[in-house]
């Protein structure tokens, strides 16, 4: 279904209310100018019908010539056509005219005895028709016909004038509906783009406050609420950041002691190895835990800076790989120029690394593929694959699959491996490998130089 | 072990450290693994008490009460040419650029590890006191720059150029390969100690300081930054 902008449908109602005002007014004009031009002709018309009637008149009682009567009327009616009924006979003068034109109704007025007038069309042309009983003799008329081409003309240009302004009008109202729009969207559009740029994570921007106090009202209520909603998260993302500041010097050490004791371990007895071991083993997940913790509010309280270079992505996997301790045999990269933070593609590595040698029985084969301006690398895990229903949660923090609880993590590992790929200009999707198992691809630029 | 035979002398460790626990903990392994270390309580303490000359190496840490982390690099940089490292919450965070601005030559994030502290000490003494024996096959001057590696000292047209021994490492590893350019990668390698990963920060700091140096000496566009490749020092 098409659905209109409001904007258009503003500009579409200024134009229909334009349109419609404006046909009202220039129909109205039209008819009412129409009328009184008509009545004006018809009075003028009557007036030298009757002036010409009187001189006929006039003729009669000095002449029987009924062309002499006619004639003399006619020559009163400059432009004008003339006829003369007497005794039975029309007499005419002027082209164009039969005494078939004369319309009936008149002649029955004037047969009643009294004068008469009536608009009729002659051959295509209107013109107004009036005729006088010449009163000495009886069945005596004088009858002018009186062209109104002069006055359709005037009409015509009249409606030609009205229908241009008409056209403006409603032109005009589109113009001011789309100006309003405009003057009402704009404000709007700005707080729009605000809220997706500040849902993007940028905090820091706020909403243009227009002029109109309405307007101004709805921008200083936006920027009101992201303020505090900035303040909020500011808030959180301080409480995370010296929880786990604090916690990082006790941690130093635990961590300290727990090496101390496991340096002399060979000297300790049974229980106390075992004491040892736990305790290293429990402090390093701590320690990682408290890093993804650390890690996840600097990416909450948004400003984290990449550290961007350009590297031959076929020597960091090997170098990955090879520190990792994993069998270089499963390298299927080519060489090409990545864009990398290199500490960061280190951590989304050894994510990787990580989930699939808890969940997957490992890393089955990082493999590449160059797509334009960018390289995907595809890591390839020996499981049985994910549930299609979790590919669109995954990269969520804190989701970790309901068979997983007993696998020790913070639920923090895939949501910063996206992070970390995002701030570095790229993307990462999760589908299945051609074996079968999870395929984890993460997309990077690659560098200029290998283009 | 690799220290014994790499690290033939004591090494003598200045730790920087507030929290009294940490130094403890730390210095306990440090000491464990053959350093001697001197501990520092405060900044204060480090920058007026501590007898630089005797010293190979520093660990400060960036959050101190008093004269902060910062302004003790600064100091020590000032005072004395060995690596400077410091102790940051994060290596994302601002700490890391102004901690090398001030003079810093390396940085380690919190919480840290003994074993990885030994290892990144090791290397970096390793990189910066091996050149008691010069390689006679190695060039040792591209045009009016000339190092000599017994003594760390580097010149040009037989004035002497004062370096740090972090930035002496990158001169001399630049001198070795001159007129072919050097990575970051291999700088990191060749300096730090970093088998290939490590942060280009570092690196791109060094050469920022090692190239006003040069200027100051009048070798303008000498040491060139090749885009997308690295750095060469031209004759």
């Amino acid at each position: 279904m098409i659905t209109f902008t409001l904007r258009s449908k503003t500009v579409f109602m200024g134009t229909a209310v334009a349109a419609l005002l404006s046909l009202a007014a220039s129909l109205s004009t039209f008819f009412l100018s129409r009328e009184y031009l008509l009545r004006q002709r018809d009075e003028v018309a009557v007036t030298q019908v009757r002036a010409a009637a009187r001189l006929a008149v006039s003729t009669l009682t000095r002449s029987e010539d009924p062309l002499e009567v006619l004639l003399s009327g006619a020559q009163l009616l400059p432009g004008a056509r003339a006829a003369l009924y007497q005794d039975g006979s029309w007499l005419v003068s002027g082209v164009g005219l039969a005494t078939e034109d004369i319309p009936s109704d008149l002649i029955r007025s004037l047969e009643s005895g009294s004068a008469g007038r009536q608009r009729v069309s002659i051959r295509d042309e209107s013109a107004v028709v009036v005729g006088f009983p010449i009163q000495t003799t009886s069945d005596t008329w004088f009858i002018g016909v009186m062209s109104l081409q002069e006055l359709e003309r005037t009409l015509s240009v009249l409606r030609g004038a009205l229908a241009i302004g008409g056209l403006l009008a409603i032109v005009g109202g589109g113009s001011v509906g789309w100006w309003l729009s405009r003057r009402v969207m704009e404000p709007l559009h700005d707080i729009s783009s605000t809220a997706e740029q500040i849902s993007g994570g940028d905090l820091t921007k706020r909403a243009k406050e227009p002029r109109e106090p309405d307007l101004a009202r709805i921008a200083q209520t936006f920027n009101e609420m992201t303020t505090s909603l900035r303040a909020r998260i500011d808030r959180e993302a301080r409480f995370g950041a010296v929880v786990s500041h604090e916690l990082r010097s006790p941690l130093t050490v635990i961590k300290g002691a727990a090496e101390l004791i496991a340096a002399k371990r060979d000297e300790l007895p049974t229980r106390a190895q075992l004491g040892s071991d736990l305790l290293g083993e429990r402090v390093h997940q701590f320690e990682r835990i408290l890093n993804d913790l650390i890690e996840m509010s600097r990416y909450q309280s948004g400003g984290v800076q990449p550290v961007l270079e350009e590297l031959s992505v076929k020597s960091l996997i090997e170098t990955l790989c090879h520190r990792n301790g994993l069998d270089p045999r499963i390298i299927e990269v080519e060489d090409a120029l990545v864009v990398v933070d290199v500490r960061r593609f280190q951590q989304v590595f050894e994510n990787l690394h990580r989930n699939a040698e808890l969940y997957a029985g490992g890393l089955e084969a990082i493999r590449s593929e160059v797509q334009g301006e960018f390289i995907a690398l595809h890591f390839d895990d020996a499981g049985s694959g994910i549930p299609k229903g979790d590919y669109e949660y995954i990269f969520e923090p804190f989701v970790r699959g309901n068979q997983h609880s007993a696998v020790p993590g913070s639920g923090l590992g895939l949501s910063i491996t996206a992070e970390h790929v995002r701030i570095m200009g790229g993307a990462i999707i999760v589908g299945r490998s051609p074996e079968g198992g999870a395929r984890f691809t993460i997309r990077l630029r690659r560098g200029e130089s290998s283009e | 072990m690799e220290c014994c035979d790499t690290v033939a002398m004591v090494s003598r460790v200045l730790f920087v450290e507030d929290d009294s626990k940490i130094r403890q903990v730390i210095s306990a392994s440090l000491t464990d693994e053959g350093f001697d270390v001197v501990e520092a309580p405060t900044g204060e303490y480090a920058t007026s008490e501590v007898d630089l000359e005797s010293l190979d190496l520093a660990i400060i840490d960036l959050r101190l009460p008093g004269i902060n982390g910062i302004d003790v690099v600064r100091n020590l940089r000032q005072r004395t040419t060995i690596p400077l490292v410091i102790l940051t919450a994060h290596g994302d965070s601002s700490d890391v650029v102004t901690g090398l601005e001030a003079g810093a030559d390396d940085f380690l994030n919190k919480p840290i590890a003994a074993k990885e502290l030994v290892a990144r000490l090791r290397a970096i003494l390793r990189r910066t006191t091996d050149g008691a024996t010069p390689d006679p096959a190695v060039a040792t001057s591209v045009g009016s720059v000339r190092i000599d590696s017994s003594r760390y000292e580097a010149t040009v047209a037989d004035a002497r150029l004062h370096l740090t021994r972090t930035e002496f490492g990158v001169l001399r590893a630049l001198v070795h390969a001159s007129p072919a350019t050097l990575s970051r990668q291999a700088l990191l390698e060749a300096v730090w100690g970093y088998d290939y990963l490590g942060d280009s920060r570092l690196v791109d700091m060094q050469i920022y300081r090692l190239r006003q140096k040069l200027e100051s000496h009048g070798l303008k566009e000498k040491l060139l930054t090749v885009r997308g490749v690295g750095f060469r020092l031209i004759p």
